[in-house]
Parts: structure tokens; C-alpha cells; sequence
């Protein structure tokens, strides 16, 4: 088992309760998708699997995060990455004053100087736009730029199990099939486990094997993409409409506890 | 201009130690947005230090043994002050330093005690004299250690990997973090170089003019440099800490025979006049405002 | 604590408590003196070596001359670390906390305190001195209970001025100040003064207390060329920087400075270019073995386990005020005067006691004591020696 996640619960400022026994698994190579409306827990389950609750004022108030196996409920950043885990999180964290090529030495500081400049050749190959525009600020990039770059850089820490928070956010729809295109080619590629977390269901739903639903801190659903596709609820609500929000969503737990 | 070109090198030897304090002060700043209002008693320490190596080792080697000692006090400040309180509200890390530089005063005195101490020994004389202009040679000391040391931490912070690690967390800590950059450990040591830089300011104080309790007073010199530099800025502290040196001298040269004292108001009156013209000050970073 | 020694107390003790009756009652009712000093901050060692002066003063008082006709006097201890607020919270703390008929003296801090206290210490008619010699402080009309026991800083000016009058007719002159009370004091009367004896001002700068870089200074004092520079209102900081510039820059003026520059430290700290600095200074140097004061207390510290090595000039002064002042207070007891009004009265009439030899005498003019000596200041020797004798200013 790559990643696990075990009756999580995750609180913020001691009150907020954000996770209420969260469970979940990612296996070896295998990508699986998180979906859920706004404010569903989503984003606090990357922190917590990420061990960035702290710097949310966040803290896990029981279960567990297994990585490789091992316990890393409670271990600090550098020490997760370090294991193999690298988390993208929402609102595209880049460092917007930094160049591209800045932000890739930063994403890249473990690796030596050799395996960094062959890391960051791959990298503009693989996006040239980014390529051509590898001294200007970050903060300058377009979108579309700046999510290539945050794979990018994502990849120069090496990891084994990705975790990517709301990529398609705010990009045009060319745009969020791209990325979509990307992580999966990537996933192929290098044999990478995928957790992504999206609220574009139909986007998300291309590329994984497997689906859970969240809200309201809770897994709602759990099953492969396929029946995902086939449950007239997840269709209905995640995928049927595009518009659906936060009010019509929460419509969906109702029925499904009422079933 | 023989006769007004004295003052601006002694402007300029004394902006080179503003420039240094400004800079390790804006570090800090930048890369933990903690106003370090202990930056006077970083000086102080590291002229203490500087002292007291020197009572046992030659001054060029007693010099330098000062900065690893100092880099090591900026490590503890850090983790003992600093970090446990990062992340709280901004007042408190406030007090938490004005606290510090109190504790910081206090100990000083007691460990070595109120009176001004002269160094044993001197750097060599490196003063010269063409035709009527006098170089002194605290100034060409001053010029000849903090210029390089300055103008290479700027390069380092552009162009090393360590330097785009903390350009980087200054930015967005959480994001470095998630990629597993060892943020704290990498902070503390922005702390040793703030320290280090404040001690190689107060090396060369202490070696032209004696350590006693007073030199805190130059912490006080850093608010208007760094403000004028653009709070932001660690090259426009720089810069700045040069600027203030040569208008004190053409202030002393020109204002302090019609207006005695008024040298000594000069740089917040500049501060002033610069934060109505360029909020940012000179060098201040514009906010990238893009989504 | 040794063996020995401790059994050497315990004996004191028990002597102590043979004599319980006649000592119990004076214990129950000392003479206090309070003394405000800046044991902090930038003035700390000199008011560091002037607690000393009171301390030693005052148990040479208690053991020596057997207290206040019986009673013993009481050292009370404030900092004020050079700090006008911090001084007046110290000084209302003494008054609030002792006896009016048992607190009979107060020494204060710096010319800024105490003018902020003077108006309440005259209202009090608390008898007062101060580590200030400013001139306003020297007011019996304004302040019956204020004493200066030196002569003023213009007394001080009065007589570098007359030294330069002999080395030079029509000197030019130039002064360097801190930009503080201390500083500013004697400034107008030099001005004045000068103009009167036919010597030219040619320049004036004004300085922080303290700075670290003299180069400015001496840049505008050479453009200014003066055959004198007088320097007032710093502490030993200031001058030796001021000094060492000058003659770097090839500034050939005669330096002088007043009381507060007449220490050693300052020879020590300028190195050679200490050579010939003229300074005003009313006491007697510790190596002024002559004097029967510099005997008495080398001796005393000996006896009691104080270092005997060279005291500073702050730490005589310290001692010429607390003996005087327990002279003062003993002549009123045996008048049966015991009280504030007492000392401030017997103070007044001090002119025939002169402290071992500490001052040339107690007799106040105007509430302060107008006579100085000037002292060179000599490399070699380490010292200032003397090169003139007691000048007299009123």
C-alpha cells in the first residue's frame, strides 16, 4: 500500500472539525481521484497527508497516515517528501517572484547538481512555453504556465505517490484536459501513484481509477471509475450538470442515507 | 570639493556598517517577517565577542573567529525566541525582540560590565593622506571588509541554490515546505547571517572607537535604512545604508554649522520625505497582482 | 564562608550583643542618605565607582568617626540609568518610603534630573546634591537646599578660559557638546565670556553623547582651525574618539575638557594622544598619596578587604560629598539640630572642614565651591598631574 488514510479526523483551532473519519487508500501505480463540493474536507486531507496541518493551525485528532506502510500520521514535511510523497496544493503554491528555473533549483533542492540540470532539461522538453520563458517572474506565467510549472517542479522532488489539489482551477476547459493529459502521461511514465483531488468530476473521472466522494469531512462514496460513472447519484450530482454547487450537492447525502 | 570629499569617505565608511546592519536586518525581516528589534544588541554581542576573542588571539584572527561564534547566537536567538512564537500575531513577536534586546542589554552589561572596552591591538594602518584629503583608516577598513562581504551576499541570495531556497520561503513558506524544503533549519541559519553580518559591523566599531553599552545606539539607525532601502529589499538595504552615510556627511558638512544637532534627526526626517514619495522605498518589491 | 571567618563574625556578634543597650537605640534610629546613581546605561561605571565612594564613605562614617554622634547612617542605593523618568520614579520611591526626620540627605543623578526635581526637593526643603554641576543648581535664593560641591560647569569654563588667556592673548576657540543638559550647561556663559577676555568662538558642534565616529567632527573643527577645543557634556566616551581623530587628521589644537573627562580611563583609552589634554578637576586623585584622605581610606580598604588599587575620580568625589555631609550632620546633632533645616544650616557653615583633603574646603559660595585645579594630562606617567594650584572662581 502506497498511501493509506485511516479513520481520519482533523480539526482546526481545536474546534473546527474539517475531517470526521476520513479512510482511504492509493495502491502502487494506480491513480484515484478525491471528489467532493467546496468545503468537503478535501484540501485537509492533502494537508494532513502532506504534514502541513500545523501551518493551518490544523492538528489530527485520531486515525492514522500510513506512507510505504510506515506511520507518518504526525511526521513533518521534509521528512514525508523525503519518503516519496509530494503534495501540489491549492492556488497554485509557486514562488511568484521567483523565475521558472528559480523555482525548479527550489523544488529540486535535494537532488545533485547533475541530477537537477537533467530533472530541469526534462522538464523544459516537456513544456517548452515554459522553456521560453524560464527567467521571467513565475507570477507573470499564465495559468496554464504556471500549472505546467508546479508539475514540474512536483516531479524535481522525485516522488513516488503524487498528491495534486485542485489543478483545473481556473483554467479554461483546452486547458484543463491538457493538465489532465499531462498528469496522466506522467503517471504512465513514471509509474507514479496519483491522488487528485478535484472538484471537476468529469475531468478528473478521465484519467483515475478509482473515485471517492467527500463531504462534509466524510467519505460519501468509494468505488472504480466506472461505477462511479454508473451510479446515477455521483452521475447526477458530479458530473450530470456542470453547474451543480454547494447547496444542490449536500442534497446528495440526504438521499443516499435515506436509501 | 578637496574639501568636501573628507566627509563623504567618512559617510561612506559609516554607511558601509549601516549597509551591513540594514542587511542582515531586512534578511530577517523578508525571510520570517519578524521586525528584529534586537538588531542594536546583535551589534553589541558581536563587538562583546569580537572583545574578547581578541584578549586572546591576535585582532585579524579574533575577527574572524567572532563571525562562526556569532552565526551560532543568531541560531540560538532563533530557536529560542523566535520560533516558538512564530506564526502568532505580529505584536507579540514584537515584544518578544524588544524583550530580547532588553535581556540582551542587560546581559551584556553583566557579563562585561559598563565600561568601554578598547581592543587590545589594531588592524594594521591602511590611512593615507594624497595631497590635502585624509583617508582614515577605519574608512578604508570599513569599505575594504563590508563592501565584498555585502556585495557577496547579495550575489549568493540571487544566484546560490541556498539563496533561492530562502528568497524562496520568504515568499511562501507553506509551499516550500510541501516540497520539502527544511524550512526551519534554513531560517535559523538566516538568522546566524543577520548575526553575523550585525557582528562584522560591530568588529569594526569596536576596533576604531572601543565596545561599551552605547554602540545598541546604532541599532537605531537601522529603522531609517532599511525603510529608505524598501523594507523588502536586501539590495536596497544596501544601497540605502550608503545613501544615509553620505547625506550625514554632507549634513555635517553644510547643515550642522547652521543647525547644531540637526545630523542626528536627518534620517527619520529622510525616511519621511521617502515614504511620501515611494511608499515602497527605493528598492521595495511591487506586488505582482496577477491571477 | 570559612571556618574561621565565620567564627570571627560570630564573635563580633556576641560583643555586639554585650553593648545591645546603647547600640539597639541607635540602631532604631539612623541618619539616612539616599543616592540616586546610574548603576545602568551609558554612565554606569561612573556611577559604578561613585556607589563605591558612598559605600566606603559612608562605613568609614559608622566604623571610624562611630556614626552620627551615635547613630549610625544608613546608605540607601537607587539606579537610574541615566534616565530623568526612571530617576524621579527612584527618588518619589525614597520619598514615599522613609521618615522625613530620619532621610536627611539625597544625592541625585545628572543635570536633567535634577533640575526636574528641583523645585520639589526646594519644596521639601530636602538638603540635596547631585553628580551635576550645573550652574542653575547653584541657586540658594531659587533652591535653599541644593548644594553643587565642586565648583559649576561655568566655573569650570571660567578657569580653562583664564588658562588659555595665559598660553595664548586672542585665542580662537572652539567647542564640542553633547546634545544634552550636561552638554548645553555652560555653553552660553563660555560664549559670553570669551567674547569679554577678547577670544573668538570660531566654531561649535554639537554631538550625541555618544557616537563612534569622530571623523565629521574633527573634519569641521580643522576647517574652523581653533588654537583651543574645550569639550563638555561627555564621559569618556566621546573625547578619547575626538582625540584619536584629531591627530590622525593632523589637528594641531590644545584640547581641554572639565571634571567629568579628568578620569585616567581617558589617557588610557585616547593612548598618546592623550598627551597635554588639559582638564578642570577639585579632588584629589587616588595616587595623591599626600592627601591624608587618599591614606586614610587606602588603608581602611585594606583593613577591610577592598581592593586598594587605583579608584577613579567619580569614587573621590563620591567620598569628598558623603564626608562632608556626615560632617554636616554630626556638627547639627551636636547642636542638637538634627533635622534636614539642621543640615542644610551646618552645610552652610562647613568652611573650616576640608574632607582629609579632599577639597580645598567646604566653604560654599553661592552653594557651590568655586575653586578647581587644572591637570595635564601625561602619557608617560599615565597621570594628570597638576599645573596649577587651586584656582579660585569666586
Amino acid at each position: 500500500m502506497i498511501l493509506s488514510v485511516e479513520n481520519l479526523k482533523v480539526v482546526y483551532r481545536g474546534v473546527i472539525l474539517a475531517l470526521d473519519g476520513v479512510s482511504l487508500e492509493v495502491r502502487e501505480g494506480e491513480a484515484v481521484a478525491l471528489l467532493g463540493p467546496n468545503g468537503a474536507g478535501k484540501s485537509s486531507l492533502v494537508r494532513a497527508v502532506a504534514g502541513l496541518l500545523p501551518k493551518f493551525e490544523g492538528r489530527v485528532l485520531d486515525g492514522h497516515v500510513r506512507l510505504f506502510g510506515e506511520e507518518a500520521t504526525h511526521l513533518d514535511p521534509v521528512r514525508i517528501t523525503g519518503l516519496g510523497l509530494t503534495a501540489v496544493l491549492e492556488g497554485r503554491p509557486l514562488f511568484r517572484y521567483l523565475t521558472p528555473v528559480e523555482n525548479l533549483v527550489a523544488a529540486g533542492h535535494r537532488l545533485s547538481p547533475r541530477e537537477l540540470r537533467e530533472g530541469m532539461d526534462e522538464v523544459f522538453t516537456r513544456f517548452p512555453r515554459l522553456y521560453e520563458r524560464r527567467h521571467e517572474q513565475a507570477g507573470y506565467l499564465s495559468g496554464g504556465e504556471q500549472q505546467m510549472l508546479l508539475i514540474g517542479m512536483a516531479l524535481l522532488t522525485r516522488p513516488r505517490v503524487l498528491v495534486v489539489d485542485e489543478p483545473s482551477l481556473g483554467l479554461a476547459p483546452k486547458l484543463v484536459e491538457e493538465v489532465m493529459h499531462t498528469l496522466d502521461a506522467l503517471r504512465r511514465e513514471k509509474g507514479l501513484s496519483l491522488l487528485l483531488v478535484e472538484q471537476n468530476a468529469r475531468a478528473a473521472l478521465a484519467i483515475v481509477d478509482r473515485v471517492y466522494v467527500m463531504e462534509r469531512g466524510r467519505v460519501v462514496f468509494e468505488g472504480d471509475a466506472q461505477s462511479a460513472q454508473e451510479d446515477q447519484d455521483v452521475m447526477e450530482f458530479y458530473l450530470g450538470k456542470e453547474e451543480v454547487g454547494f447547496r444542490q450537492a449536500r442534497r446528495y447525502r440526504r438521499r443516499k442515507r435515506w436509501v | 570639493m578637496s574639501d568636501l570629499l573628507p566627509y563623504l569617505i567618512g559617510g561612506l565608511a559609516n554607511g558601509a556598517l549601516y549597509g551591513l546592519l540594514a542587511l542582515g536586518f531586512v534578511l530577517v525581516y523578508r525571510a520570517t517577517s519578524v521586525v528584529n528589534f534586537a538588531i542594536g544588541e546583535f551589534l553589541l554581542v558581536g563587538a562583546y565577542l569580537t572583545y574578547t576573542f581578541a584578549l586572546f588571539l591576535p585582532l585579524p584572527l579574533a575577527m574572524l573567529a567572532a563571525l562562526p561564534a556569532a552565526f551560532l547566537f543568531g541560531i540560538i536567538v532563533e530557536r529560542g525566541f523566535v520560533r516558538p512564537l512564530l506564526g502568532r500575531n505580529v505584536v507579540a513577536v514584537i515584544m518578544a525582540t524588544i524583550g530580547l534586546a532588553s535581556t540582551l542589554d542587560g546581559g551584556a552589561q553583566l557579563v562585561w560590565g559598563p565600561d568601554l572596552k578598547y581592543l587590545p591591538g589594531s588592524l594594521p594602518n591602511l590611512g593615507f593622506q594624497t595631497g590635502e584629503i585624509f583617508v582614515s583608516s577605519r574608512a578604508v577598513w570599513n569599505l575594504l571588509l563590508a563592501l565584498p562581504l555585502g556585495l557577496g551576499l547579495l550575489w549568493l541570495l540571487r544566484r546560490s541554490r541556498y539563496g533561492i531556497l530562502v528568497r524562496a520561503i520568504s515568499e511562501r513558506e507553506v509551499a516550500a515546505l510541501a516540497l520539502g524544503i527544511p524550512t526551519a533549519r534554513i531560517l535559523a541559519g538566516v538568522w546566524g547571517v543577520s548575526a553575523l553580518l550585525a557582528t562584522l559591523a560591530g568588529a569594526l566599531l569596536a576596533v576604531a572607537s572601543g565596545v561599551g553599552p552605547n554602540l545598541v545606539f546604532l541599532g537605531l539607525k537601522v529603522f531609517p535604512v532599511a525603510i529608505l532601502g524598501g523594507l523588502d529589499s536586501v539590495g536596497g538595504a544596501l544601497l540605502a545604508g550608503f545613501i544615509l552615510g553620505i547625506l550625514e556627511a554632507l549634513s555635517q558638512r553644510y547643515l550642522e554649522t547652521v543647525l547644531p544637532g540637526f545630523t542626528e534627526a536627518l534620517p527619520f526626517l529622510v525616511v519621511l520625505l521617502v515614504l511620501l514619495v515611494r511608499p515602497y522605498g527605493l528598492l521595495g518589491e511591487r506586488q505582482i497582482e496577477r491571477v | 564562608m570559612k571556618r574561621r571567618e565565620f567564627l570571627r563574625k560570630l564573635g563580633v556578634g556576641s560583643l555586639a550583643a554585650l553593648g545591645m543597650p546603647y547600640f539597639a537605640t541607635a540602631q532604631a534610629k539612623p541618619v539616612k542618605l539616599a543616592v540616586l546613581l546610574p548603576l545602568t546605561g551609558p554612565f554606569a561605571f561612573a556611577g559604578n565607582a561613585g556607589r563605591e565612594g558612598f559605600v566606603d564613605g559612608v562605613d568609614y562614617v559608622n566604623e571610624v568617626q562611630g556614626g552620627i554622634s551615635g547613630r549610625k547612617l544608613e546608605l540607601i542605593v537607587e539606579d537610574t540609568g541615566y534616565d530623568v523618568a526612571k530617576g524621579t520614579a527612584a527618588f518619589n520611591r525614597v520619598i514615599a518610603r522613609e521618615r522625613p526626620d530620619e532621610l536627611l540627605f539625597v544625592y541625585g543623578d545628572s543635570t536633567g534630573l535634577s533640575k526636574a526635581l528641583a523645585p520639589e526637593i526646594a519644596r521639601m526643603g530636602l538638603p540635596y546634591s547631585a553628580t551635576s554641576f550645573a550652574n542653575e543648581l547653584a541657586d540658594p535664593k531659587t533652591y535653599p537646599t541644593i548644594f553643587v560641591f565642586g565648583p559649576t560647569y561655568n566655573d569650570m569654563m571660567e578657569a580653562l578660559l583664564r588658562q588659555i588667556r595665559l598660553q595664548k592673548g586672542r585665542a580662537k576657540i572652539a567647542l564640542v557638546y553633547s546634545n544634552t543638559e550636561f552638554g548645553r550647561d555652560p555653553i552660553p556663559y563660555v560664549k559670553e565670556r570669551a567674547k569679554a577676555l577678547g577670544m573668538e568662538v570660531v566654531h561649535e558642534e554639537v554631538t550625541p553623547p555618544a557616537f563612534t565616529d569622530a571623523t565629521p567632527v574633527v573634519l569641521n573643527l580643522r576647517r574652523a582651525n581653533p588654537d583651543f577645543v574645550i569639550l563638555q557634556g561627555y564621559a569618556l566616551s566621546a573625547e578619547p574618539l575626538i582625540l584619536r581623530a584629531a591627530r590622525e587628521q593632523g589637528l594641531q589644537a590644545q584640547f581641554m575638557g572639565t571634571y567629568y573627562s579628568a578620569e585616567l580611563a581617558l589617557i588610557q583609552r585616547a593612548g598618546p594622544t592623550a598627551e597635554g589634554f588639559i582638564v578642570t578637576y577639585h579632588n584629589a586623585y587616588w595616587y595623591d598619596t599626600l592627601v591624608p584622605a587618599v591614606e586614610e581610606m587606602r588603608k581602611f580598604r585594606q583593613r577591610k578587604g577592598r581592593d586598594t588599587s587605583y579608584r577613579p575620580t567619580y569614587y573621590m568625589g563620591s567620598l569628598a560629598v558623603a564626608l562632608a555631609v556626615a560632617e554636616a550632620m554630626r556638627r547639627a546633632a551636636g547642636a542638637g539640630k538634627l533635622t534636614r533645616a539642621g543640615v542644610v544650616e551646618y552645610l552652610e557653615k562647613l568652611g573650616d572642614y576640608n574632607g582629609l583633603g579632599l577639597q580645598r574646603s567646604y566653604q560654599f559660595v553661592n552653594h557651590r565651591l568655586p575653586y578647581t585645579k587644572l591637570y595635564r594630562a601625561s602619557v608617560k606617567d599615565g597621570r594628570f598631574n597638576a599645573i596649577t594650584d587651586w584656582i579660585k572662581l569666586a
